[in-house]
């Protein structure tokens, strides 16, 4: 069983969630390239599609 | 069956408040499902893609979901939470506030996640509709695209940046104590 025992490891541990080291243009840059219709689904709700369905029920699965 | 207790006490009294708490669990011995083989983003059936789902309660919602290569468990870049960050932001000549102007939104969320599957993170936006929107749910789609390359057009800000970091630490001093 791993066990910690000094209060300073416990909170190094507490804090990593909360650390920022620096911030990364090129990597930021790079995730928003990511955003492109196709690389992404949507999920539309709306009752609305249900005229849609029923002129189209097989468009619908 | 594994589990972690983390605190101040000593290892006598969490020791005491396993037992008390949870020797009353049965292990079954269940094994962990395996998802390795499994293919979590299909890009042949899933991508460029619009789910319609006809929801029973009067739901008018646009979820827009993207796929990003995966952030180390140990990285603190935190890329992520700066584009959650500027994408669900609320204020003057942000998303929401546009869509706001366009009366086609009344609400949004933006969220990270981390490491959905093996090599892949997620980006999602999630646009909460007005009547209007719902009608133009395409028009919506575009201004969220048009967001996206004005974001993209200009050089992550130093500033916001500090901002997160800044509010991070604010977030930790003031954790409740365990």
């Amino acid at each position: 069983m791993k066990i910690i025992n000094k209060n300073e490891d416990l909170d190094k541990i507490l804090f990593y969630p909360y650390h920022y080291e620096a911030m990364d243009v090129e990597d930021i840059k790079m995730r928003l390239d990511c955003m492109r219709p196709d690389n992404m689904f949507t999920i539309y709700h709306s009752q609305l599609l249900q005229q849609e369905k029923d002129a189209n029920p097989k468009s619908f699965k | 069956m594994n589990l972690v207790l983390v605190g101040r006490h000593s290892l006598d009294e969490l020791q005491n408040l396993a037992v008390e708490n949870f020797s009353g669990i049965e292990d079954k011995n269940l094994v962990q499902p395996d998802f390795s083989e499994e293919v979590c983003f299909d890009k042949e059936h899933s991508f460029g893609k619009v789910f319609k789902v006809i929801p029973s309660k009067n739901l008018k919602t646009l979820q827009l979901n993207w796929v990003m290569p995966s952030t180390p468990s140990f990285n603190s870049k935190r890329s992520d939470r700066y584009l959650s960050h500027i994408f669900g932001y609320e204020g003057p000549n942000s998303l929401l506030s546009e869509l706001v102007k366009l009366s086609m939104a009344t609400g949004l969320s933006a969220g990270y996640s981390r490491q959905v599957h093996d090599n892949l993170d997620r980006l999602t936006i999630s646009l909460v509709l007005t009547e209007k929107g719902e009608q133009n749910w395409k028009d919506v789609m575009e201004v969220v695209y048009m967001f996206i390359n004005k974001i993209r057009s200009q050089t992550p800000r130093q500033y916001i940046y500090d901002e997160i970091k800044n509010k991070s630490l604010i977030d930790f001093d003031n954790l409740t104590k365990s």
